[in-house]
């Protein structure tokens, strides 16, 4: 079977979703798939045409032509994604919506290949409307994921004729070698990962800190990930007083996540846009930290409020504030919390489920179109 | 009703429109609408493009494809009617250009021409990309070609 994989980015972009892409091809091919990687070139300088773990790489700039208003280059970029998939005739096209690269997909639609859209994003409620880029693609898929009930619920309200073409089927996220350390308390250490834009809410998390460190003298928060946020967040910091606790550690590899996460006593996710997963709370859960998280997308089903975590409303430092207090003051609850999570991180979120939850969708998939 | 005699122009000041293989992209520039033409209505475009009037579409799809007189213009009309309403073309009194001659030695397979409307276009954009300032890779992958 030949799947060609479509993500927005892909190594050695590292956010949560590139990240999981490369373990999950990799685990998939053991299994004899066959994958291609079709991928947007970001701003690095890559090559146009790559391999990678023995995966090659098709990069396009996607998003540099429709964001130009190239009409000629758009066209030019179609051809050649038109050109691709004729030459690599993959049974499957499995696109991960979470950008409108899925323009050139839909564009270059082949009758005989299935195409299955995996939602990674919150979706806006122009899906409803025919005329849009989203709209379309959804109802023209063979198969919908999403990787949040609350996602599916959100498709299923927006375009309830897609009920019958979709899925949930949860993130899951390779365990890592690194094994949990123990929660330290002294000092205590909180966490944030992900990328320094405001729709992550970091800033709350840097109004909290005083009301934290009134209790918690020796507290330390350290801010993992980069973004155009990161100078108005250190700003922040500096205007709070709150400088010397903050640690702006900037991206983190990958492989050192795990590690990083072992520092802390907890990991606090303050976003404020529905997060489709949130994919840290996940990696948080595996090294048995309690999360706090607020109350937005599929947050709330990662984060289990009062077993694995604490779910606090969104935009309200003192409900962090006071969410990370219990924690800490309460370091037997933090840590039983910190165990059930990672018991779920395996269980629910098991990272054999995932694999086989597309494995069993291609397969479907596949034998779909030979029928 | 139009005029079967009536000839239109691309609305220039507004649209960037490109056509590639027989297939255009239509970018309004004022509101950010995205839209495709692709078979047939990439080759009435062109036309259009072109200076044709209805009647002298309507003989060229005749000719380039396997549908009667009839149905073509209908179709025609209506596709012209979705791009005046979506401000892609204007009325142009302007001389038609020329038109294509040649009969091909087989007329091809003919579909209703649509336009496709991608209004989200600029909304997508707009989402944050991932890792919007990363100008070099902040680590190699050890396998990596360079």
């Amino acid at each position: 079977m030949k799947v060609l994989f479509w993500t927005q980015q892909y190594w050695p972009y590292i956010g949560g979703v590139e990240v999981l892409s490369r373990h999950f091809i990799a685990e998939l091919r053991a299994k004899g798939i066959e994958f291609f990687v079709v991928t947007g070139h970001g701003n690095l300088d890559l090559p146009d045409e790559d391999e990678m773990d023995g995966v090659p790489i098709y990069r396009f700039r996607f998003l540099q032509a429709l964001g130009a208003r190239d009409a000629g280059e758009i066209l030019r970029i179609r051809r050649r994604v038109a050109d691709l998939k004729q030459r690599l005739q993959p049974d499957i096209v499995h696109f991960n919506l979470s950008d409108p690269s899925l323009f050139f997909h839909l564009q270059t639609d082949v009758p005989h290949i299935s195409s299955l859209v995996s939602i990674q994003l919150a979706l806006p409620p122009t899906v409803a409307d025919e005329r849009t880029l989203l709209g379309q693609a959804l109802r023209k898929s063979d198969w919908i994921t999403a990787n949040s009930g609350a996602i599916l619920d959100d498709l299923r309200k927006i375009a309830p004729d897609t009920a019958a073409h979709s899925s949930l089927v949860y993130n899951g996220y390779p365990l890592p070698t690194t094994p949990g350390t123990a929660l330290p308390f002294n000092p205590p250490q909180l966490m944030c990962i992900g990328r320094l834009v405001e729709e992550k809410g970091f800033d709350l998390m840097l109004s909290a800190l005083p009301t934290l460190l009134a209790r918690f003298p020796t507290l330390r928060l350290t801010i993992a990930g980069d973004g155009k946020a990161r100078f108005a967040l250190e700003m922040q910091a500096a205007e709070l007083g709150v400088g010397d606790a903050v640690d702006f550690v900037g991206w983190v590899n990958p492989e050192g996540v795990p590690e990083l996460l072992n520092q802390s006593t907890l990991v606090v996710m303050p976003s404020r846009w529905r997060e489709a997963f949130g994919l840290v709370a996940l990696q948080a859960a595996q090294m048995a930290r309690p999360v706090v998280a607020t109350r937005v997308g599929g947050l709330p089903e990662v984060v289990r409020h009062g077993k694995s975590g604490l779910i606090v409303e969104p935009e309200s430092p003192s409900a962090l504030a006071e969410a990370v207090t219990q924690l800490l003051a309460r370091p037997d609850e933090a840590r039983e919390m910190g165990q059930r999570a990672r018991h779920w991180s395996q269980t629910q979120f098991g990272w054999e489920r995932y694999v086989n939850a597309y494995q069993c969708l291609y397969t479907r998939l596949a034998q779909a179109q030979e029928l | 009703m139009m005029s079967s005699e009536t000839r239109f122009i691309p609305n220039t000041s507004e649209v960037a429109a490109e056509v590639l293989d027989g297939e255009a992209v239509l970018i309004n520039l004022t509101n950010g609408m995205y839209y495709s033409l692709v078979g047939t209505g990439g080759f009435i475009w062109s036309l259009l493009e072109g200076g044709a009037n209805v009647n002298e579409i309507v003989s060229a799809l005749v000719v380039q494809y396997e549908v009667k007189a009839e149905q073509a213009e209908k179709d025609v009309r209506q596709l012209i009617d979705d791009l005046k309403t979506e401000a892609l073309i204007t009325d142009s009194n302007q001389e038609g250009g020329a038109l294509p001659s040649d009969a091909p030695a087989q007329r091809q397979p003919y579909e209703v021409p649509s336009l496709k409307v991608y209004s989200d276009m600029q909304a997508l954009l707009a989402l944050d990309p991932p890792m919007p300032d990363l100008t070099d890779a902040p680590w190699k992958q050890p396998n990596a070609k360079a």
